[in-house]
């Protein structure tokens, strides 16, 4: 049902673990050969809807890594397949094996919520809760119990800082967190979803809704934090995946187009589309 | 390879093409825009004064009538044949008031819940066709089918119990139907949110959606209470009446109520009974002020870092 496309030349992986050696950028370079998560003959779609088909990705410890693609392509629905977002989803339909650390995350070993505590998310449009700011950066804290209560001043302001917020909200901790502006929403929540210390995040288009300066900000930030935590960004803006992200994945017309160094993709492409894609030609 | 985009190869489609569809001279002009909004207005003010002209005619004539003579002795005395006070109609309200929060109460919200959370579209669909076919049920059916399953069947005689539940079974739709409104409106960014940072669904539902939910769901209780409260037929059938104090017992335990002060007094020759009316209407109508106020208060106090705050 799909039009054949041209099979990428090699196996991603095997690309990407030697290109990362000689990168700069490299992260824990120890960690590549241990993928944090992969997938294995992913087939996702919804009803009788086949969306995405065969894809077989790794992403290495501590790198950033940036899917990109036109519209529809599937870029959102298999981003929400790392963390099991799609399992309630009505029609859901999948195959084939997504592991982290190795393991299955649809084993029935896996506890669900530590799966999605270690993988967390974060999303297109800000969605801070209806609770006082200081009560966004520490409800999963007190959800997973992860901290004694003597330390949730010191967590908020930690963490607070560390997205670059605490000056701009010290002030009214209890306050409404719908009075920050989109940008500052956008960053509390990334607070809130750093707060249980997850290893891997995903983001589905996280700075889309934010002004150039925000999204500076939420940029530097990701690359800050890239080698304790694995980054998977979905991006419509070709220039930020090829400023922030170590590797880069095209999704096209149900498949994974290609996949390797994000130099790679954008300066030497080996797929035809690809090139048009990132060229800029294909819109 | 194929683009992804379509570029229009018919000319037909192209601006010339649309431009005879939509009109852009020929739109409504500005003079007609205004008066149409005029009317719209005008229209809008006078729903309201339907609105408000019967609320301020009906609170004002019982306030004329109760207020000038209203004696606080009315509070402590209980009722003594036509006349003495209203202490046991009032306790027998409050007694009825908490015994619809909690049994209609935790049923509708509970109902609502599932309806909006859990329940597959059959059997959601199934319960919601039953719910709003109580709903329509006018409420001397209730009364009457509470009689005598209730008070004759089971033998209970007029009852605490038996008022309890006939009243419940007709709020309960009401409560339900709030209740599952109110939790589909939670934005889905924020049970969304909660499933993505691995907080468990109760702990979403608790924390998060209930709150966000909770000016919708007080809505319905009040108006719940204001129903079951305000409600003569079923309580005459089933609770009965008496001029004791309300027994807390759930069989053989008349009890007296204000609607039914407001119900039965007002059609006595004697003045003090016609008094003793008003007196309950008054009280009534101060209940559902308080119960407003109330919910506003509670609304306020919870929603201070709602999205729209
Ligand atoms: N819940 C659903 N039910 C049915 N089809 C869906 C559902 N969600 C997504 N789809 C379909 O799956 C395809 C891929 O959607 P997806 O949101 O993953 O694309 P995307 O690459 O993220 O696009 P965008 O860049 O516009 O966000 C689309 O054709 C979409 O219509
Ligand atoms: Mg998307």
């Amino acid at each position: 049902m799909w039009p054949r496309m041209i099979e990428p030349v090699e196996h991603a992986a095997s690309i990407q673990s030697d290109a990362l050696m000689t990168s700069g950028e490299a992260p824990n370079v120890t960690a590549v050969a241990n993928p944090v998560i992969r997938t294995d003959s992913l087939d996702l779609g919804f009803g009788s809807t086949m969306i995405l088909e065969d894809i077989n990705l790794e992403f290495p410890r501590g790198s950033i890594t940036a899917l990109i693609g036109p519209s529809g392509s599937g870029k959102t629905t298999f981003l929400r397949s790392l963390n099991r977002m799609n399992d309630k989803v009505r029609g859901y339909k999948r195959a084939g094996e997504v592991k982290l650390d190795g393991t299955s995350i649809w084993d029935s070993q896996v506890d669900l919520l530590q799966l999605r505590r270690r993988v967390g998310m974060l999303f297109q449009r800000p969605n801070p809760f209806p609770m006082s700011i200081r009560e966004n950066v520490l409800v999963g804290v007190k959800a997973h119990k992860l901290a004694r209560k003597s330390d949730f001043d010191q967590i908020t302001e930690t963490l607070l800082k560390e997205v670059g917020l605490w000056k701009a909200v010290s002030d009214r901790l209890n306050d409404s967190p719908f009075r920050l502006s989109g940008g500052q929403q956008q960053l509390l929540c990334l607070a809130r979803a750093l707060a249980v210390r997850p290893e891997v995040l995903l983001l589905d288009e996280p700075t889309s809704a934010l002004d150039p300066f925000s999204i500076e900000l939420v940029e530097s930030l990701i690359a800050r934090l890239a080698p304790a935590v694995t980054f998977v960004v979905v991006t419509h803006n070709l220039a930020q995946a090829k400023r922030l992200s170590h590797n880069t994945a095209f999704f096209f017309q149900g498949r994974l187009m290609e996949y390797g160094l994000t130099t790679q993709i954008f300066a030497n492409p080996q797929q035809p589309d690809t090139q048009r894609y990132v060229s800029g030609a294909m819109g | 390879m194929e683009s992804p985009t379509e570029t229009p190869s018919n000319p037909e489609l192209g601006f010339e093409h649309l431009d005879k569809l939509i009109k852009g001279s020929d739109a409504p002009s500005t003079a007609s825009r205004k008066t149409k909004a005029k009317l719209a207005w005008a229209v809008a003010y006078l729903t309201l004064l339907a609105i408000i002209f019967p609320a301020v005619l009906i609170v004002g004539h019982v306030t004329i009538q109760a207020l000038p003579h209203f004696k606080l002795s009315v509070l402590t005395t209980p009722t003594e044949g036509l006349a003495g006070g209203l202490k046991n109609e009032i306790l027998g309200t409050l007694t009825i008031v908490v015994g619809i929060l909690i049994l209609a109460g935790t049923i509708g919200m509970l109902s609502g819940l599932y309806l909006s959370n859990y329940a597959p579209p059959r059997s959601g669909n199934l319960l919601r066709s039953a719910s709003e076919l109580l709903a329509g049920i006018p409420s001397i059916v209730f009364g009457y089918v509470g009689y005598l399953a209730l008070a004759v069947h089971f033998h209970w005689g007029f009852s605490l119990g038996a008022g309890l539940i006939t009243l419940s079974i007709m709020v309960i739709p009401y409560i339900a139907k709030t209740t599952e409104v109110a939790l589909r409106q939670v934005p889905s960014g924020y049970t969304e949110g909660g499933e993505a940072l691995g907080l468990s669904e109760g702990y979403i539902l608790r924390k998060i959606s209930l709150k966000s939910a909770l000016p919708g769901i007080t809505t319905g209780l009040i108006v719940a209470i204001a129903i079951a409260i305000g409600e003569t037929a079923p309580l005459l059938y089933t609770a009965g009446f008496s001029a004791g104090l309300p027994k807390l017992t759930i069989t053989h335990s008349p009890l007296g109520y204000l609607t039914y002060a407001v119900w039965t007094f007002f059609n006595q020759p004697s003045k003090s009974a016609v008094q003793l009316s008003y007196d309950a209407a008054f009280l009534l109508i101060l209940g559902v002020v308080f119960l407003i106020v109330l919910a506003r208060v509670i609304v306020a106090r919870t929603q201070r870092h709602s999205e729209n705050s």
